[in-house]
């Protein structure tokens, strides 16, 4: 058994009476990237919500750090979270606060650090993902969607995560922006060495920030490989998927 | 004979599902409320809500106060006109507001304005991410949500219906005095030896409840949305048409329970 910082073993998810995820099983060495593929529908944000802890599996385990992130409790559970970064989507920052406030919001109501040495540790964050520390006190409706993930990264990056997860990051953006959120975090994850769990349709992104690839498919992984092998792959829902059939 | 089995199994569905759907918001409303009293908790969240609903809530209840207990003396005074009992205007406008008309009328106004609002709220945040955003930043979203509002809106009702119920003896005052040629001092007076503790108190428990019951249904459908922007638009509606029933259905009950009627 390798030393895996992220290792899923026969995860079964089922919602509303429909099996989701049946049996998954794949793993996260320390330091990697891993990009996870599929067409639509094939549980893919189910799989990261379940990570998370924000859906509940009928089976299996999801081991983070060697401990059970579905079974654990107190401490444990506390401990193995704060391995965790998460960059939503649409960045899901909150409209009631600040930027700053944001990406400070780990220090300030979960660890009850002091507001004006959240607000310096806030403002270097910033400057870290490339964004002009007078944002700071802009609320996130002031911002482009790029900057709105930028924070959302930002906010992921604070607590110094083992982990990252990223869910669709470049979805919405212009190719420009996309491009820069590619960069930002390809050097992130070199800078940080954190590892890095990625579920996109974007192929450029993946290319870009993964060093391997793992194919969802009828819920369970159907290809796992280097992302330099994707286009070798005779896994033919695959080959659908990067040809945009699927 | 299987038109009759199909109507019981379609009367029972509806029962199951209306069972079902009181538990999970009970459920909903135990969990948040063990949060109010385990630490942590989170003040800043709790005196914006308390802003919220006491101070922005105001103006909108002192309004409805004003002008119910404008319309309840004018009312009062023609009816008793009949039977030569005009005298009592004061003890009915008094009576009426203090009891019944402060408290329902302040809580579905709230429930219109503040249910509204936090189902709106969290069910953005829930179509959003936000919600799960919490959660990955080891921040218990019932705790930092729903537990200061449930709180705020219990403790801010019962501030706005004593200020509702001085707003609408007021306005009975004014239409008395002003209008229908009632003697100030003695309106007054009258208003003050008829007025018991148990009145204002009663109306004030009653205000408790209602405020605890418009935030548990605001957060319980805002908290539970799905589907994106309508389905915010359907927790708002849900949110304000069940705090409403519950407000007038818990009225009943806790008229009975204080006044000993049962």
């Amino acid at each position: 058994m390798t030393d895996a910082l992220l290792r899923i073993q026969d995860l079964s998810v089922t919602l509303g009476g429909k099996s989701i995820i049946a049996d998954l099983n794949f793993e996260v060495a320390p330091g990697e990237t891993l990009a996870l593929l599929g067409g639509s529908g094939t549980g893919k944000s189910v799989t990261l919500k379940t990570i998370l802890g924000l859906l509940p599996a009928q089976n299996g385990t999801v081991e983070l750090g060697g401990v059970d992130v579905l079974t654990a409790r107190g401490r444990d559970a506390a401990q193995a979270r704060s391995r965790i970064g998460m960059l939503f989507q649409g960045a899901a920052l909150f409209d009631s606060l600040s930027i700053w406030e944001n990406i400070a919001f780990r220090f300030t109501q979960a660890e009850g650090m002091d507001r004006k040495t959240a607000r310096d540790r806030a403002l270097t964050m910033l400057e870290a993902v490339g964004l002009d520390p007078v944002l700071a006190d802009r609320r996130p409706a002031d911002l482009s969607g790029g900057q709105q993930k930028r924070a959302g990264l930002a906010r992921a990056l604070a607590a110094e995560p083992e982990i990252l997860f990223f869910d669709e990051p470049t979805t919405g953006l212009d190719p420009i922006s996309a491009g820069m959120i590619d960069t930002l975090m390809a050097d992130t994850i070199t800078r940080t060495g954190a590892a890095a769990v990625m579920i996109t349709h974007d192929i450029a992104s993946v290319r870009k920030v993964c060093q391997r690839v793992a194919f969802l498919h009828d819920g369970t992984i159907g290809w796992t490989g280097k992302v330099a092998d994707l286009d070798k792959s005779d896994f033919a829902p695959l080959h659908a998927f990067l040809t945009g059939r699927d | 004979m299987n038109w009759i089995l199909d109507g019981l199994a379609r009367i029972g569905a509806g029962l199951l599902s209306l069972i079902a759907s009181v538990g999970a918001r009970t459920l909903f409303a135990a969990q948040a409320s063990w949060r109010i009293v385990a630490p942590p908790f989170y003040p800043r969240v709790f005196f914006g809500q308390i802003a919220e609903f006491f101070y922005f809530s105001l103006p909108v209840v002192g309004l409805t106060a004003l002008f119910t207990g404008m319309v309840l003396a004018l009312q009062s005074y023609t009816g008793f006109e009949r039977f030569s009992a005009e005298a009592a205007v004061p003890q009915v406008v008094a009576l009426s507001i203090a009891r019944e008309l402060g408290p329902v009328l302040a809580g579905l106004m709230v429930s219109g304005r503040m249910g509204a609002a936090m189902a709106a709220e969290l069910g953005a945040m829930r179509v959003t991410e936000q919600i799960d955003a919490l959660s990955t930043l080891r921040v218990d979203p019932m705790r930092y949500l729903v537990a200061p509002r449930i709180l705020a809106a219990t403790i801010s009702l019962p501030l706005l219906v004593l200020a509702a119920d001085i707003i609408g003896i007021l306005g009975g005052y004014l239409v008395a005095v002003g209008q229908l040629g009632f003697d100030g001092p003695l309106f007054i007076s009258n208003v003050m030896r008829f007025l018991t503790g148990g009145d204002l108190s009663s109306g004030l428990i009653k205000a408790a409840v209602f405020g605890y019951l418009i935030a548990v249904m605001g957060c319980y459908h805002g908290f539970t949305a799905s589907a994106g922007a309508q389905g915010v638009g359907r927790a708002t509606t849900s949110a304000v048409v069940s705090s409403a029933i519950a407000i007038l259905a818990s009225n009943f009950l806790l008229t009975a329970l204080l006044f000993g009627i049962v």
